[in-house]
């Protein structure tokens, strides 16, 4: 174990370090809300590549990651990998149309409201707004946990620790900070791991020893075909999609790239960073089995295999290599933390405009920073509160996976209305509450259809996949049905930049 | 049935590399933004 002093001053230095840099490259260029939340046009490809990769690997891929593979195998572990390359593939192609159809937009909900309406946008706010808290909540949550297993830090104070820091950078420096201390983390993240990993494997005794543990204690893991691997690894593929197809995070990157052909490099070298990221992560779960006490029975009072990771560090490596984890865990944890502040914060102020009647910029500013205290506040008090974090993921999932295909299809569909995308979603999400394994209490408490619910799937696929293919094809026959004819060139007259006023129906705004 | 041992060498050694080329990568393309590499 590590010492704990050790494990917080290297915590503490890391964050102050970071905190620092991201503090000193925001100086002097956040003069308007505009520049806090969007960054427009201003990240090559290198900076939004980076930022892609650093955004979404959180700690959660040293913890639930693991977990996949050690209780489902690799199949699960493909699974995985696949779920969260899928959206970045399809923000390749949605990015630029979305840059051409909306050039001067910020956020997915303000689309959600010129596109559909307020019934859609409310919505939208709510699935977004949801997955993106319980994703920030479950990171400082990980990043607690972590740092409790490996040195005995108590978890109150590595999470104030974590958010406190990371407020003060994102309050200051908005995107611009976010997405430059993302590339400085990139950078370490990815040669971290590769020697951690490759270090593993030699230390272990090689592939040959690996895999002969690992066979000795269940070779079900390492059959591509085991069927519930199979099963888990395709529920979480449509759950991961879904979910990461509603992040407000993506949305301000794709305006924050210089140009759409930039803005579709990044996200298509992302997505194989990131599927690579995430299954070489996953795997290490698998690995874990053949080396310590994993116990892998969601029933078992005993069950650890959301520590796997952690188990095998204790369990085979001495205290230095636990400590270059705790590093990695570290940047993991900022870059998907800062980001998530950010893209909270972006989510309200985006419509500040609409909703407060034509507030000057100065009240856009305070009100940006004003919403980063806030929700960091929540996440930091949420994730010291928070029983199961991973239920709660999985009803964002599954939320995401309802809404994703209905509220996209409008970039391109100019029938489909805003009736229709919410009448697809709520048949997806019904579809999947029915096969929901969780708060299964509360669905059968539901009158006259309570009684009625099949069966849930354990493993999830029914569900998710229900929700995402349900809403898709009900969306598909909505757009069918509809004699509607949306005009998607109002989307850019409706939505204008924060320091415009905004358009009047049918007007053009002079320069 | 399970993979054999070549199969999961393959696939373990593959992810590290593709990680790693992955990095390479990303270095180049910053120091070509950043104006350091051609």
């Amino acid at each position: 174990m590590v010492a704990t002093r050790l494990a917080l001053g290297l915590t503490v230095a890391v964050l102050a370090g970071f905190t620092g840099v991201g503090l000193w490259y925001a100086r002097g260029r956040i003069d308007t809300s505009e520049e806090f939340i969007t960054a427009r046009n201003s990240a090559r490809e290198g900076r939004l590549t980076a930022t892609l990769i650093a955004s979404v690997m959180g700690v959660w891929i040293l913890l639930a990651a693991p977990e996949a593979g050690a209780s489902f195998g690799i199949a699960a572990v493909l699974g995985y990998a696949v779920g969260e390359a899928i959206p970045m593939v399809a923000y390749a192609k949605l990015g630029p149309r979305i840059r051409e159809l909306i050039p001067e937009g910020h956020s997915m909900t303000e689309y959600a409201h010129a596109r559909y309406g307020a019934a859609m946008y409310g919505f939208v706010v709510l699935v977004s707004g949801l997955y993106m808290f319980v994703f920030v909540a479950a990171e400082l949550t990980g990043i607690a946990r972590a740092l409790s297993l490996v040195a005995g830090v108590p978890q109150w104070q590595t999470a104030t620790l974590v958010g406190g820091f990371v407020l003060l950078y994102t309050g200051y420096g908005g995107l611009r900070a976010s997405i430059f201390t993302d590339t400085i983390q990139a950078l370490l993240v990815l040669p971290l791991l590769v020697a951690a990993a490759a270090g593993a494997v030699l230390a272990l005794g090689g592939t040959g020893a690996v895999y002969g543990s690992v066979a000795a204690v269940d070779p079900a893991l390492l059959d591509p075909a085991f069927a519930a691997g199979v099963q888990f690894g395709l529920a979480l593929a449509f759950a991961i999609t879904g979910a990461e197809l509603l992040n407000q995070t993506w949305w301000q990157r794709i305006y924050a790239g210089t140009d759409g052909s930039t803005v579709a490099r990044g996200f298509r070298t992302a997505s194989v960073a990131n599927g690579l990221v995430v299954f070489l992560a996953a795997i290490f779960g698998l690995v874990a089995v053949g080396y310590a006490d994993v116990v892998t029975d969601i029933t078992s009072a005993g069950y650890n295999a959301d520590v796997a990771l952690f188990l095998l560090l204790e369990a085979a490596f001495p205290a230095w290599v636990s400590l270059a984890v705790v590093l990695l865990a570290l940047l993991l944890v900022m870059s998907s933390v800062d980001t998530l502040f950010n893209a909270l914060a972006s989510l309200v102020t985006a419509d500040l405009p609409r909703l407060l009647a034509g507030p000057d910029d100065r009240t856009l500013r305070l009100g940006a920073r004003a919403l980063t205290l806030v929700v960091a506040v929540a996440a930091i008090y949420v994730s010291l509160r928070a029983r199961s974090v991973l239920r709660l993921f999985f009803l964002a999932d599954l939320l995401g996976a309802a809404v994703a295909v209905p509220l996209l299809a409008g970039l391109y569909s100019t029938r489909l209305t805003g009736a229709g995308a919410l009448l697809s979603s709520l048949l997806g999400l019904g579809v999947g509450l029915t096969f929901f394994p969780d708060f299964r209490g509360l669905l059968s408490a539901l009158p006259v259809v309570g009684g009625a619910l099949p069966a849930a799937d354990p493993l999830y696929l029914t569900s998710f996949a229900g929700a995402f293919l349900g809403s898709a094809g009900a969306t598909l026959v909505a757009a069918r049905l509809s004699s509607a004819e949306f005009d998607l060139a109002t989307l850019s007259r409706d939505i204008r930049r924060l320091d415009e006023p905004p358009a009047t129906d049918g007007g053009e705004v002079s320069d | 049935m399970a993979m054999g041992q070549a199969a999961f060498a393959a696939v373990l050694w593959g992810a590290i590399l593709g990680v790693f080329l992955v990095f390479c990568y990303e270095v180049y393309v910053v120091g070509r933004d950043a104006g350091w590499v051609g």
